[in-house]
């Protein structure tokens, strides 16, 4: 990965990620790099024990506020973080769904009471949490949802299902969209819980994916039960909560994903070189085509970074985001197969995939999670660009 | 010019189509890969309907089935699965290559053991370091008077591991010079001693399964030689472009039945108060896709055409496999992302057919070896 300039007033701090990860990257770490993403599970014990040694070293949390633990660190400091994090190839962070989702969205709506019972909890890697959104009706379409949570005293009680839950099968807490009042429809009347999975009410079961893991998973709550005051922001307000998250989920936690894909890059190059690929002339195109939009990838990150600093709205490039990188991420791991040939097909017992295969099937679900791309258009040609609504069928 | 197909041409594909929804409907396809299964029943089944004897002529014991058949028999099989189809494709092509340069003595073998299904054929070309470039392939037929000596190993040797098959292994009997020379045709039975064969794990098709097969020191009968010694390159040409053929059938219809299943789920899911599929974004990428199969099916049918006229079909039978292997790897990626969830979820159908489309534009001569093979045609050689 290339070397970046953040300036001098980082310099230093920079140098101590280095030093850290230099040498802590070792042993079993060590021979990890480049393990995993936000949804492959794959290595999970050791990356979850090397979440424990970044929250050991403070590394976890930068830029959340003192009080609850984080370093209370600016955004610079947190992007340069990631920057070095990624060049050191370490495994992704298996608690990436509470530190890049649910933490910021408790930081931003939720009560000093949940803020000082999850925070401090998270940042010591001893709670892992899921996201309860998708239900078998209401994917793209989120207002759908159908579990419902009713008051009993105080208590919620909840059921329903939901589905796509990414390491359900280890969160200990849900973050689950709920629909409380049961009159309402679309986007009134629903809430954010934060439901404990230890407990009867609460069945989690593995979905296998194509990518041949269990990451994914559906949750079944059968009179479920959760504190009353563990809603994140008002009752009946929950998909102003949701939207939030799922804004993070499109903006912020890209920079890391996208960081990675520059190392795959990397790799891919160094696999035309092995298979002679660079002297195929349609292969030099795709190759071109992927290492430019890996960089435009990394360039608008640091513009929205860049107008972020500057106390600036992110301009378009912000909301294009995520279609551009899923799209282009996913054409990387067909060029990859392509490169690889019938080589690429051999898999190990068991149907145990090497990093490439991984990665091109997991990226035909970056296309859909998080918003699918169909989603995507549809904002930027509305907000963004101004177009009228995606018209009704006549 | 006449699109139509015969009367008996609707027959035999509507026979096929409801051989497909008989024995080898999509989800026992994706069954049978799961489990690594060997169907007697798919096998038994084909030989009992004539199939491995339909392009035969009727005087050497077949029924004189011309190319467009074998790709309307392929396009049904393929709506099972491409692998389903390749369980038919597989066997005929090396039969057909035996019976037209085999001896007297191999044609009897064919007409009464492979065209009647009770034995198969599996090809051995590829080598672990020649796949594309065939021609480089190593493994040594030494001549030893009345036997070959054949020492080497191949890779990608599909339908070489299921019992009751015999491998056309071509092997390097003559000097390397010039590049297409020195090359044989042996018929190896696998269970001749210092033969092993190792399945190879694989993404997907596994069905009729692919291997390495090693040679050490194994005794080949000189009477197991197909065509004349030293010539097999033009042996294994000769049913080339039928072979592009055929296999683009069953792109054809692995391509079809995915846009026919992910057509179904955008009607059937709703969100937004509506099927997805009234979405004009997913609307027209299928109506897109629907193009593009029907643009793949005529290159094919005319490429057929061409074949049964005797006229020569290089660069059509090569713009057919690319177009078909193409086609079918982004309708595999369309209904991904059609089905979304459903489609990830390793239950549903479709993440069978993803998982089976990816090496389309590798295996069967690559799309670039394609593309070379039709910039040629028109006076351009691109090496």
């Amino acid at each position: 990965m290339m070397e970046l300039q953040f300036g001098a007033e980082v310099e230093d701090f920079r140098d101590e990620v280095r030093t850290w990860l230099a040498e802590h990257l070792v042993g079993e770490f060590a021979e990890h790099r480049g393990v995993g993403g936000p949804t492959d599970g794959e290595a999970w014990e050791v990356r979850l024990a090397w979440d424990r040694e970044l929250s050991a070293g403070g590394w976890l949390g930068l830029g959340w506020p003192r009080e609850y633990g984080g370093r209370g660190l600016g955004l610079l400091e947190e992007i340069v973080f990631e920057y070095e994090y990624a060049r050191s190839g370490a495994p992704y962070r298996a608690t990436g769904n509470a530190l890049d989702l649910l933490g910021p969205m408790l930081i931003a709506m939720g009560s000093e009471e949940q803020k000082q019972r999850f925070i401090p909890r998270i940042l010591a890697v001893e709670e892992l949490w899921g996201q309860g959104f998708s239900e078998p009706g209401a994917g793209s379409d989120l207002a759908s949802v159908r579990t419902r949570a009713e008051l009993d005293g105080d208590e919620w009680v909840l059921n329903g299902q939901k589905v796509w839950t990414t390491f359900g099968m280890q969160a200990d807490w849900l973050y689950v969209l709920c629909r409380t009042d049961p009159d309402s429809t679309r986007h009134k009347g629903l809430s954010m819980l934060l439901v404990p999975t230890d407990q009867p009410g609460v069945e989690i079961r593995p979905i296998r994916s194509l990518a041949g893991q269990d990451e994914f998973t559906e949750v079944f709550f059968t009179d479920a039960r959760t504190r009353a005051d563990l809603v994140v922001g008002d009752v009946g307000q929950g998909w102003r909560t949701a939207m939030g998250t799922l804004g993070i989920e499109r903006g912020a936690t890209l920079l890391p994903a996208q960081l990675a894909y520059e190392r795959e890059m990397d790799a891919l190059l160094e696999l035309a070189r092995e298979r002679g690929a660079l002297t195929d002339p349609m292969h030099r195109r795709s190759l071109l085509d992927a290492w430019m939009s890996v960089r435009i990838m990394r360039t608008t990150n640091l513009r929205t970074v860049a107008e972020l600093l500057q106390g600036r709205t992110p301009g378009a490039q912000a909301t294009t985001a995520k279609l551009y990188a899923s799209t282009n991420h996913q054409r990387m791991g067909h060029l990859a197969m392509q490169i690889e040939g019938a080589a690429g097909q051999i898999v190990a017992d068991g149907y145990g995939l090497d990093v490439r295969q991984r990665s091109l099937l997991i990226s035909l679900a970056e296309t859909i999670y998080g918003g699918a791309s169909e989603v995507q258009r549809n904002i930027i040609g509305e907000k963004v660009l101004g177009l009228p609504r995606d018209p009704k069928p006549l | 010019m006449d699109f139509a197909l015969t009367d008996e041409q609707e027959m035999l594909r509507a026979t096929a189509r409801q051989f497909v929804a008989d024995v080898c409907p999509p989800e026992r396809a994706k069954e049978w890969d799961e489990q690594h299964a060997v169907p007697r029943e798919l096998f038994e089944g084909m030989a009992e309907l004539g199939w491995f004897s339909l392009p035969f002529a009727e005087e050497d014991g077949g029924d004189g089935g011309s190319p467009l058949e074998l790709i309307l028999i392929a396009e049904e099989l393929g709506r099972a699965s491409f692998d389903i189809a390749m369980c038919y494709i597989g066997v005929l092509i090396p039969g057909l290559t035996t019976f037209r340069w085999g001896s007297e003595a191999q044609r009897v073998f064919i007409r009464e053991q492979v065209m009647t299904g009770r034995h198969r054929l599996a090809v051995a070309m590829s080598e672990p370091d020649t796949g594309s470039d065939a021609a480089a392939l190593r493994t040594q037929a030494e001549d030893r008077g009345d036997h070959y000596l054949v020492n080497g190993q191949k890779a990608w040797c599909t339908g070489g591991g299921l019992p009751d098959t015999t491998i056309a292994t071509y092997v390097r009997t003559g000097p390397r010079e010039p590049k297409h020379g020195g090359i044989s045709l042996l018929l190896v039975d696998p269970k001749t001693e210092g033969i092993e064969i190792r399945r190879t794990p694989t993404l997907a098709r596994h069905i009729l399964g692919t291997n390495e097969v090693f040679f050490k020191d194994v005794v080949v009968p000189k009477e197991n030689l197909v065509g004349p010694q030293d010539e097999a390159w033009k042996v294994m040409l000769s049913n080339l472009e039928l072979e592009k053929v055929i296999i683009t059938g069953g792109y054809l219809g692995a391509a079809q039945a995915t846009l026919d299943e992910m057509l179904k789920y955008s009607q059937d899911r709703q969100a937004f108060g509506r099927p997805i599929g009234t979405f004009q974004s997913l609307a027209h990428a299928m109506a897109d896709l629907q193009t593009e199969i029907d643009s793949a099916r005529l290159l094919a049918y005319r490429a057929a055409w061409l074949l049964a006229q005797g006229k020569p079909c290089t660069r059509e039978g090569s713009m057919a496999k690319l177009k078909g292997s193409e086609t079918y790897v982004n309708a595999a990626r369309l209904g991904m992302q059609v089905c979304a969830g459903q489609g990830f979820s390793t239950e549903s159908v479709m993440s069978f057919r993803y998982r089976e489309s990816i090496v389309a534009t590798i295996s069967g001569g690559t799309s670039q070896i394609q593309r070379n093979g039709i910039a040629r045609s028109m006076g351009l050689r691109t090496y």
